[in-house]
């Protein structure tokens, strides 16, 4: 099949999922006890008034109504605007979706070079020592609670050493550039300015650092796992006995065959941090994506909430598609 | 076989994996010291000490004393009751309601499982932590409701695992035989696939467990968990996120490591059996 009609086809397949996923997040945030609108109306507020504001937020008519409104707005790229600040919901996704794209992307990459090399690391070194560390570290890293890691890794290089700024946003007061693209480290660079961008990489350092702890832990198990594998199966061993160098082995054989596997579960692992960065942005007040949707939560942001479940949710079979195309050019067994 | 009975448990210890029994030495050490508290320590888990606020370690408090003047390491332990009673309750209605509803699916197949699968694709797209929250914010903090919210998010994963060995043994032989036999439908699903269909499910339920802590204690850290004078690992570590700036560590560092150590032992245990299944 044509690649394109591939992804075609699987683009169709996401229509159902996205149109049952905003239902589904429309109608469930509506269960939340709460009244957005009593949040917003000021004290003194009449009866009358918040019938009104009610009224202008489109929240009087029948929760089926409302959201065919929803849908029909979206179809022309309207996502809404916020209940609670006034803001277009478009606005604060361009402002915020960059912010925790680049955190975990930044994390992302981290935990891929240590897990390729701590894993293939220990499968050549299987049921040795650095093996059985590689496993005990894998299985810390899964335990480890990242809001508690986060917290830790603070107190340690921002109060003890000093070494950390502040954890509170992505880049200090003094160094602020204009918002160019949203990355803060490109538009550092694009703005010329090298004090800003080694100021941001040292607020990306520590939140990038926990995150890439915590989702290496079953990367370095399912590299190791794939390496030993390679190593066991006919043409390595075949291989290995024609007396090839080493370094023709590892690269040539164990790391190309071991790579193939790994997009699948980079995908996984990437589609779940754009949803799971939550707790890590609270606890380094990134303002990101996460955030967003916490308060947007606790304040019943009706729109802010439907629009994050849904940004997740595509950017989650999204990766996976993406996955299966790397996948199917590492591989070129894998037909798409 | 000259085996004497009372050696057979010793025997039965040393061949297993030892990430399982120092994975169930941990979580049983930290359970037991959650029940036996009021024995280990002389203060209540909400108990206050008027005299010592936000102190550090010392003899009369060992982990010191949060703001309100309460003691970390009894908050410490009697947490150990809420956090592994929760996620153990949590973990079992998640594997009872999966085990369910992926049975049907796979015994029924057809447009019921159809439509069941694709049900479970929409619960799945939701990120988890926010479904979690949401769910949270839904039914309202208590503890049967939290229960209620880490069962439900975390069932479908075990419906599917269900359904796809239910949907391998529909056709084999010995299932068919039975269905000759004039097997009721309960029957079949009940004696015949349910009990051949578990093993897979059996090896992640500790998995699990050290998940649904961490998820509970998310909870509480974003404040949607356990009320606050309640003792909870993750609610201790929110309160205590704000005196790290002060240089008072305690707070938040101990009831972290109890988490830690504990969702550890659970992660062992589950390593263990994923090894031992392995070797089969």
């Amino acid at each position: 099949m044509l690649v394109a009609a591939f992804i075609a086809k699987r683009l169709a397949l996401l229509i159902p999922v996205l149109i049952g996923v905003s239902i589904a997040s429309f109608f469930l945030i509506r269960l939340i006890p709460g009244d957005p609108v009593l949040l917003i109306v000021p004290e003194t507020a009449t009866d009358a008034d918040i019938a009104a504001a009610r009224e202008r937020l489109g929240l009087d008519q029948p929760i089926p109504v409302q959201y065919l409104r929803y849908l029909g707005g979206l179809l022309q790229g309207d996502f809404g605007t916020s209940i609670t600040t006034n803001r277009p919901i478009a606005t604060d996704l361009a402002q915020r979706l960059p912010m925790t794209l680049e955190l975990i992307t930044f994390a992302m990459l981290l935990a891929l070079a240590v897990s390729v090399a701590l894993g293939v690391y220990a499968a050549r070194r299987l049921n040795r020592l650095p093996d059985m560390l590689t496993r005990i570290g894998a299985i810390v890293g899964n335990s480890l609670p990242e809001f508690w890691l986060g917290i830790m890794l603070i107190l340690l290089f921002y109060q003890i050493l000093g070494i950390a700024p502040a954890p509170t946003g992505r880049i200090g007061s003094d160094f602020a550039v204009p918002t160019v693209t949203g990355l803060i480290t490109v538009d550092t660079l694009l703005a010329g300015r090298w004090d800003s961008f080694v100021n941001a990489l040292s607020h990306l350092a520590l939140p990038v650092v926990t995150l890439a702890i915590v989702i290496s832990a079953p990367m370095i198990r399912s590299v190791r796992a794939s390496a030993i594998e390679v190593m066991q199966s006919d043409s390595y061993r075949c291989a290995a006995a024609h007396g090839l160098p080493e370094r023709k082995l590892v690269n040539g054989y164990l790391m190309r065959q071991t790579l193939g596997r790994l997009p699948a579960l980079a995908a996984l692992v990437f589609g779940n941090l754009i949803g799971g960065s939550v707790l890590i942005e609270f606890v380094f007040s990134w303002q990101g994506l996460g955030q967003w949707a916490l308060r947007g939560l606790q304040v019943r942001d009706y729109p802010v909430i439907q629009t994050f479940v849904l940004v997740t949710a595509t950017a989650y079979v999204l990766v996976f598609l993406i996955a299966d195309i790397v996948q199917a050019i590492l591989d070129p067994r894998v037909r798409i | 076989m000259s085996q004497t009975p009372l050696l057979a448990p010793t025997r039965r210890i040393a061949r297993m994996e030892p990430a399982v029994v120092v994975g169930s030495a941990i979580v049983l050490l930290v359970l037991a010291a959650g029940i036996a508290a009021p024995w280990i320590t002389r203060w209540g888990s909400t108990q206050i000490d008027p005299l010592h606020f936000l102190q550090g370690p010392s003899a009369t408090h060992w982990f010191g004393t949060d703001g309100n003047g309460m003691d970390i390491f009894a908050r410490v332990l009697y947490a150990a009751r809420i956090d592994i009673g929760i996620a153990l309750a949590a973990v079992a209605l998640s594997v009872v309601l999966g085990t369910a509803i992926g049975l049907m699916l796979g015994y029924a197949g057809g447009w019921v499982d159809d439509i069941g699968m694709r049900g479970l694709d929409i619960v799945q797209a939701f990120p988890v932590f926010i479904l979690a929250l949401a769910i949270a914010a839904i039914l309202g903090a208590s503890l049967p409701n939290l229960i209620l919210t880490i069962g439900l998010i975390n069932a479908p994963p075990y419906a599917r695992l269900i359904r796809a060995e239910v949907v391998a043994l529909r056709h084999r032989t010995f299932i068919e035989a039975a269905e000759c036999a004039g097997n009721s439908h309960r029957s079949l699903m009940l004696r015949h696939l349910l009990p051949n269909a578990l093993t897979p499910i059996l090896v992640i339920a500790p998995l699990n467990c050290g998940w649904a802590i961490l998820t509970l204690a998310g909870l509480s850290f974003v404040g949607l968990g356990i009320p606050v004078p309640e003792a909870e690992w993750g609610a201790m570590i929110s309160a205590g996120a704000a005196d790290m700036v002060g240089g008072r560590w305690w707070t938040a560092t101990f009831p972290g490591l109890a988490l830690f150590i504990t969702v550890l032992g659970f992660n062992l245990i589950g390593e263990g059996l994923q090894q031992r299944q392995a070797k089969r």
